[in-house]
């Protein structure tokens, strides 16, 4: 089958796993065990070659998770053409244009209002959107005490430049428990997340940034 | 059974079945992993709530394992190394044929022994050696609400469970006292997940209950009729539902077992001829096992060797 030049444009640029079963799997596991364990510092090890702005973990989760059943919300400062062409063509995902209709977002430091987000309802929180955040440092330092299901004592963790409301405005949302926000932070190929059952402590003194 | 044979199996690990062609690893679709991945990831993040999966048709009936199994293939890697128990039992026909399954359709190793085990499927017990951190645990759930018994309609237990009204489950167990003195609820006794929802444990004994709490191991629960997906994340706090001057207590035994003498494990009363002689032996095959080992200092053969 020859392929002529029109759809040769519209084939991607960049590299999606080359055993999407199996590295799909591996990939679940990693984040699966980041989400049941908050903080614990996962790392990504795959051959992927996303399009930037995408990092590597920001990318293979979408690979590994989203396909046509799931929206997924991109934040202007991420939004390239060759992003969505890179993340629909091997997925087959859509794209939303508000935040709200979207089960996944993937957001850079500047995160926005979090009410912006679905978070579910009481009766299915489940719908509670899962929001992917790409920074520019994650480590284990003591910037954040983290504590909850998943943690057997406490935890720390250092997330890079993120906007200082962002804090506060999450421990506001958590008041609506069980509906809420989980996210996902990535850095290159190192993924952490935190559920919206983790309790996270701002140790100030620690605060570098601002 | 061979000399070399039990040599090349003291690990516990099993001779792999043939892997059947034409299915794709662990025998689902990656759509419907991706599906039952993401209900997993939110079953974690909202614990012991009840998430909705579009259950497959399974090569099995539901009632056997449907859930457990689906939640298993979503999740397992060729790295993993499975262990499936049915009752605590390594060797009946549920856990032997689920093990087979995913030997067939994954080529995954498989063993008996719970530590050895990175992911062990199980029906109706916990093991009695503790499991620990990057281990996972996956029930069999025939039905995920424990709400259901009192209420019967969806729409009112989805409500009370989002309103956290619970006060219909403390009124059961209070008549369950006013009749007979005490809670007689055995198995399936409902726990309470990180002060919020109300879970069944799934027909597990009440001896397991204490178990559950603070684990190191994730635990993940499928109802494959039922069509849910909940789950416990590690070093999570589960109680037993009880009141203070009608504390929870779990089953206690007169008797050790028979085999390998253990007077801390689950026992199972088993009826040895039909003049009414019986003896009690240790629910968890593996964990009588390992206790014989240690008494006699040799290697007893694994069940499911073959030579």
């Amino acid at each position: 089958m020859s392929i002529d030049e029109q759809s040769m444009s519209d084939l991607p640029i960049g590299k999606s796993f080359e055993d999407p079963s199996h590295e799909s799997q591996y990939i679940f596991r990693q984040i699966l065990k980041s989400m049941s364990e908050p903080g614990r510092i996962v790392t990504l090890n795959t051959q992927i070659v996303p399009p930037p702005p995408l990092s590597i973990a920001t990318a293979a989760i979408c690979l590994s998770l989203l396909d046509f059943e799931t929206k997924l919300w991109i934040d202007s400062s991420l939004d390239t053409d060759e992003a969505k062409q890179y993340l629909k063509f091997h997925t087959g995902l859509k794209i939303a244009d508000q935040p709200q209709q979207a089960n996944f977002c993937i957001l850079g430091t500047q995160i926005p209002n979090l009410d912006l987000f679905n978070s579910g309802t009481e009766d299915y929180p489940e719908n509670g959107a899962t929001l992917i955040i790409q920074t520019d440092e994650i480590t284990d330092q003591a910037q954040l005490q983290l504590e909850g299901p998943g943690i057997e004592t406490s935890r720390h963790l250092s997330i890079g430049t993120i906007n200082k409301r962002f804090w506060a405005n999450r421990d506001n949302l958590q008041s609506l428990f069980p509906r809420g926000l989980d996210f996902i932070f990535t850095q290159n190929d190192i993924a952490v997340s935190l559920p919206r059952t983790t309790k996270v402590t701002v140790l100030k003194t620690q605060l570098n940034g601002y | 059974m061979t000399a070399s044979s039990q040599n090349k199996n003291t690990n516990g690990s099993m001779e792999k079945p043939e892997i059947l062609e034409g299915y794709n690893f662990a025998y689902l679709d990656d759509q419907t992993k991706r599906m039952i991945r993401r209900a997993i990831l939110k079953a974690v993040a909202i614990p012991g709530y009840q998430v909705p999966f579009g259950s497959r048709e399974m090569p099995l009936p539901f009632g056997w394992g449907t859930g457990g199994i689906q939640v298993t293939a979503s999740i397992i890697g060729q790295d993993d190394i499975l262990k499936v128990i049915d009752q605590g039992s390594d060797d009946t026909t549920n856990a032997v044929n689920i093990r087979n399954f995913f030997g067939k359709t994954a080529g995954v190793d498989t063993t008996e022994k719970t530590n050895k085990a990175t992911v062990i499927q199980t029906r109706h017990r916990i093991p009695e050696t503790p499991l620990s951190k990057d281990q996972i645990l996956v029930y069999q759930v025939p039905i995920p609400e424990p709400l259901r018994w009192l209420e019967h309609r969806e729409t009112e237990t989805r409500k009370m469970h989002a309103l956290a009204e619970y006060g219909v489950m403390h009124v059961g167990l209070y008549e369950n006292i006013a009749h007979y003195g005490r809670v007689t609820t055995s198995y399936d006794y409902p726990v309470q997940v990180d002060d919020r929802y109300i879970m069944s444990p799934s027909p597990i004994p009440k001896f397991d209950n204490p178990k559950m709490d603070k684990m190191p191991a994730l635990q993940l629960f499928g109802a494959g009729r039922e069509k849910r997906i909940y789950a416990v994340p590690p070093f999570t706090k589960v109680k037993s539902l009880d009141f203070d001057d009608y504390p929870f207590t779990i089953e206690s035994w007169e008797e050790s077992c028979a085999l390998c003498g253990s007077s801390n494990s689950f026992l199972d009363e088993v009826i040895t001829d039909d003049e009414g002689t019986r003896m009690f032996v240790c629910s968890d095959s593996n964990f009588c096992k390992e206790q014989i080992e240690k008494l006699t200092n040799a290697p007893l053969v694994q069940n499911g060797d073959s030579s």
